[in-house]
C-alpha cells in the first residue's frame, strides 16, 4: 500500500488485456474510490476530462488528494463494456500537519434581552 | 440582539405562555459572506467543499448564573477545496444542515477564507451569553 500526502495527485496506472494478455481497449471503464468512512465515491466513468489519461501501456487514472481526509481509501477499477476485467487495491493518506491551514476565530452570541413594561 | 425573528417570535411566545420553545434540534453554525440579519437573509457560501458544521457535541450544558455556554471542543467547518469562500462577515446557527430556521447570528471580521483554509473556532472560543 503506497502513502500520500494531501495536496498529491495521485496516479493509478492500468491496462485491460485481452485473452492473449495484449493490451486492449474497454469499451468502457470506470473507477470507484472507497473513502476511509467507507462511503463509496459515484463511479468515475471513462472519459472524464482531468481523471483519466491514455498512455501506451493503458491508462492513468489521476485521484487528487487536496483536502482529503487522513486514512485508508481502496480503489475498483473495472471495465463494464465488452472487456470484463476488474482490479482492486488501497492507498494511504496521511494526515498533514500543515495543509489545510487553520483561521482561527471566535465568536460571541449575545442573546440580551430585558421585558420592557411601560407604565401609563 | 442577534437572535433572528425566527427565534424572537419563539422566545416571546414562550415569555407569555403561549408556546413551548421548539424542541431541541442539532445545530449547526454557518458561515456568511453577507450578513443574514434577524430575517435569514444575507448570503450563506456556498460550493468549494463547504457545509455547516454540526455543533451540538462541542458545547456543554448551561451552567451558572449567567447561563454562559463555552464550547468545549474546536469547531470546524469543511476545508476550502477547489475555490475560494471570501470574506466571512457572519456565523450563524441553524436548526438543520441544510435550509432550516436561522436561531441566531453574530456579524464580524472572521477573515477571508481562500482555498485551502480551514474555519476553526477553537474549544473555548465559541460563547453563548445571555442576560
Amino acid at each position: 500500500m503506497n502513502y500520500y500526502t494531501p495536496g498529491k495527485r495521485i496516479g493509478i496506472a492500468f491496462s485491460i488485456v485481452d485473452n492473449d494478455g495484449d493490451v486492449a481497449d474497454a469499451d468502457s471503464l470506470q473507477v470507484i474510490i472507497r473513502n476511509p468512512d467507507n462511503t463509496l465515491d459515484a463511479p468515475v466513468i471513462l472519459p472524464t476530462p482531468g481523471q483519466f489519461v491514455t498512455t501506451v501501456d493503458g491508462y492513468l487514472f489521476v485521484y487528487d488528494t487536496t483536502n482529503k481526509p487522513n486514512g485508508v481509501y481502496g480503489y475498483r477499477i473495472e471495465a463494464i463494456g465488452d472487456g470484463q476485467e476488474a482490479y482492486e487495491g488501497e492507498f494511504h493518506i496521511n494526515k498533514s500537519d500543515i495543509s489545510p491551514i487553520k483561521r482561527y476565530v471566535s465568536v460571541e452570541f449575545d442573546a440580551t434581552t430585558s421585558l420592557q413594561l411601560e407604565v401609563v | 440582539m442577534a437572535l433572528s425573528d425566527h427565534s424572537e417570535q419563539k422566545f416571546n411566545d414562550w415569555r407569555t405562555g403561549k408556546a413551548n420553545m421548539p424542541a431541541t434540534t442539532t445545530r449547526y453554525f454557518a458561515a456568511f459572506t453577507v450578513s443574514p440579519g434577524d430575517s435569514n437573509g444575507g448570503t450563506e457560501v456556498s460550493g468549494n467543499g463547504y457545509a455547516r458544521v454540526a455543533v451540538t457535541t462541542s458545547l456543554p450544558s448551561a451552567s451558572g448564573a449567567g447561563g454562559t455556554v463555552t464550547s468545549s471542543a474546536d469547531i470546524s467547518f469543511p476545508a476550502a477545496s477547489g475555490g475560494n469562500w471570501g470574506a466571512i462577515v457572519s456565523i450563524g446557527s441553524f436548526d438543520a444542515s441544510t435550509a432550516g430556521n436561522l436561531i441566531e447570528y453574530k456579524d464580524g471580521s472572521y477573515g477571508t477564507i481562500n482555498n485551502g483554509n480551514q474555519l476553526t473556532i477553537p474549544s473555548g472560543s465559541a460563547v453563548f451569553t445571555a442576560d
